[in-house]
């Protein structure tokens, strides 16, 4: 009878320690929502790329249980098991997985998002709009699945690779830097004006962006291009082997008077790296910052 | 007499047109046109290779779907027919879908190469359906147009679906618009306009005892298959090289011959031309407007053209009903 009482008290007091380990998180999204979670997360799935590399940015993969058809890096994201696309998400998948959070993206639908909450799920939503709210989100994440230190750490060593960019641009004069055109798309060109990650990159990066004075994402006119004339053009590269873009830019005569594609200084972005609000936003700077002034920051090497 | 006001109201809007840019239209930059060696480079290449080409081909564009809107009218003896109903829409969407997902790259004119092709092919599918015997049925032509134009539909979504990332030029493409159109595009849809425009010009008297029914037609000595045949391969080919330069324009091919008709243009001879100016007109002020009111920001211009005419032509039937 006794064997039995010391059983039972040690099986308490081992319920006791384990569940002392989860305690109720509140947070806020980046959509506004007060999202209540019990941290530490141990089931994490991802609805977008750039909430993928948060999580194995903080050394999470392990917990990390459903990803998107869209999600290639690391490598090691690929493996993992496939919830849908970005927008098309297989709700009865994730319901499945049984995750503890959801971490939802910029593109995913509302409805998506309302769904998942009425069937239960707890989802939380990244939406980050500037370096600054990048470096939160990892903060956030890090947060709810009980690693804040790894977070810190992240986020420290993130900020110590910034502080480097603007220290060396902090050196360079208004007229050293040059006016750059970042061309999302071609027909009609899409560029990004103010209030946007590639308005910030080329910023920080001691550029000018030509399109500053409009706002978001927006179309130009063939001419405005010619008015405006940059002095320096990147191209949204989407995988690498869709460079119709950077073609036209090279091939139509109208454009053969702007001065970037007289000085042949027409480079293509890797859209992996430079349209994910994730860890890698601060390499995107670099490779900006390599673009715009090749001195300090080392030559770029476009991607292949 | 009208005629020829309306060509000179075309030369002007087209001049007019030319000077519009930046947002605002400039009396000095319509001018320039004339004085093209007291222009800096850059002005004189926006001002001849970007703007002038562009205010050419909304011209035609327009041109084209409204004269041969105002032909398959003719044809069908049915005011709901509008260019498209070949199929030729839906033929050029597929074509440029497949073009822009599968990346191929054969130069600047790439997309619209593969939506001239995948228009006539569609076209030449539709009416090789719709033979019956030795004729070709309206109602059969009309619903094989139909089905064909669903079944592509269908395929286009499925594009659109698997697009991802490239949803939005596959979208682009299909709302239709000038932008970045410049002569090389112009000189694609020239040979097949003109071509096109000759033989349905051909036509006009035959077009005009069709109003009075293919029976009676028939009865008055016209060979009403040959003329179906002959008009609508102008009309397939006339309406694939628009549509595959410009997308889908909507509006101006159904409703600029139906305006004309209420001001009393029944006749052929009148009808088709005075459908070319007035369909150019109509086009190049929509597509001027779609690039001015938020610029530097374009609408596309189907937009443009639907928000505005259509109002303006239930205006005309109301006033005009009692008299039809």
């Amino acid at each position: 009878m006794r064997r039995y009482g010391v059983l039972l008290v040690a099986l308490f007091l081992f319920l006791l320690v384990f569940s002392a380990g989860a305690q109720e998180v509140v947070l806020q999204d980046d959509w506004g929502r007060t999202v209540q979670v019990a941290s530490p997360t141990w089931r994490i799935v991802s609805l977008s790329p750039a909430n993928t590399e948060i999580v194995f940015a903080l050394g999470l993969e392990e917990r990390l249980i459903g990803v998107t058809s869209y999600c290639n890096y690391p490598p090691g994201a690929q493996a993992k098991e496939k919830i849908g696309s970005v927008t098309e998400i297989n709700l009865e998948r994730v319901i499945r997985l049984e995750p503890d959070v959801v971490l939802a993206g910029s593109l995913t639908p509302r409805e998506v998002v309302g769904k998942l909450e009425e069937l239960g799920l707890k989802v939380f939503v990244l939406d980050a709009h500037t370096i600054e709210g990048v470096l939160e989100d990892l903060r956030k994440v890090a947060v709810l699945a009980g690693v804040e230190d790894r977070g810190e750490a992240l986020v420290e060593t993130l900020q110590e690779k910034l502080r480097q960019v603007k220290e060396k641009v902090a050196k360079l004069s208004e007229e050293e830097k040059p006016n750059l055109l970042h061309v999302i798309w071609h027909d009609p060109i899409w560029t990004a004006g103010k209030n946007t990650f590639i308005d910030e990159f080329i910023t920080l990066a001691g550029g000018k962006n030509v399109v500053a004075d409009l706002e978001g994402y927006v179309t130009l006119d063939l001419e405005e291009v010619l008015r405006r004339n940059p002095d320096i053009i990147t191209v949204l590269g989407t995988h690498g082997d869709e460079k119709i873009s950077y073609e036209f830019l090279l091939a139509d005569e109208r454009l053969q008077s702007v001065r970037a594609i007289q000085e042949k200084k027409v480079f293509l972005v890797d859209s992996d790296i430079v349209t994910r609000p994730g860890p890698r936003v601060i390499e995107a700077l670099s490779l900006f910052a390599q673009i715009l002034h090749p001195e300090p920051f080392g030559a770029y090497e476009p991607p292949e | 007499m009208l005629l020829g006001l309306t060509v000179c109201g075309a030369f002007l809007s087209m001049w007019f047109a030319t000077g519009v840019g930046e947002g605002r239209y400039r009396l000095q930059d319509s001018l320039s046109l004339f004085s093209s060696t007291s222009l800096s480079s850059t002005e004189y290449t926006i001002l001849f290779k970007i703007r002038l080409p562009r205010v050419v081909l909304s011209f035609l564009v327009g041109g084209g779907l409204a004269v041969c809107g105002a032909a398959l009218q003719g044809i069908f003896q049915n005011p709901l027919v509008d260019p498209y109903v070949l199929g030729v829409s839906s033929g050029a969407a597929l074509g440029a879908v497949i073009a822009i997902l599968s990346g191929v790259y054969l130069g600047l004119l790439t997309v619209p190469l593969f939506a001239f092709l995948f228009a006539t092919l569609t076209s030449f599918l539709v009416l090789r359906l719709s033979v019956v015997g030795k004729k070709i049925p309206l109602e059969v032509l009309l619903l094989a147009g139909i089905a064909v134009g669903f079944f592509l539909s269908a395929f286009i979504s499925l594009g659109m679906f698997i697009a991802g990332e490239n949803l939005h030029q596959v979208v682009f493409w299909t709302m239709g618009g000038f932008w970045g159109r410049g002569w090389l595009e112009v000189k694609m849809v020239l040979p097949f306009l003109s071509g096109g425009l000759l033989v349905l010009s051909l036509f006009t008297r035959e077009l005009n005892t069709f109003l009075l029914g293919e029976k009676v037609s028939r009865s008055l000595g016209v060979d009403v298959e040959r003329v179906k045949k002959w008009l609508m391969l102008a009309v397939s080919l006339v309406v694939a090289s628009c549509v595959s330069v410009s997308g889908i324009i909507g509006f101006v091919g159904l409703l600029v011959p139906h305006i004309l008709r209420l001001f009393g243009y029944q006749d052929h001879r009148f009808l088709l031309p005075l459908s070319f100016l007035s369909g150019g007109v109509v086009l190049l002020l929509a597509d001027t407007l779609a690039r001015t009111v938020l610029h530097p920001v374009e609408l596309p211009v189907g937009i443009v053209t639907s928000i505005l005419g259509s109002p303006f032509f239930i205006y005309l039937l109301r006033k005009k009903k009692r008299e039809l």
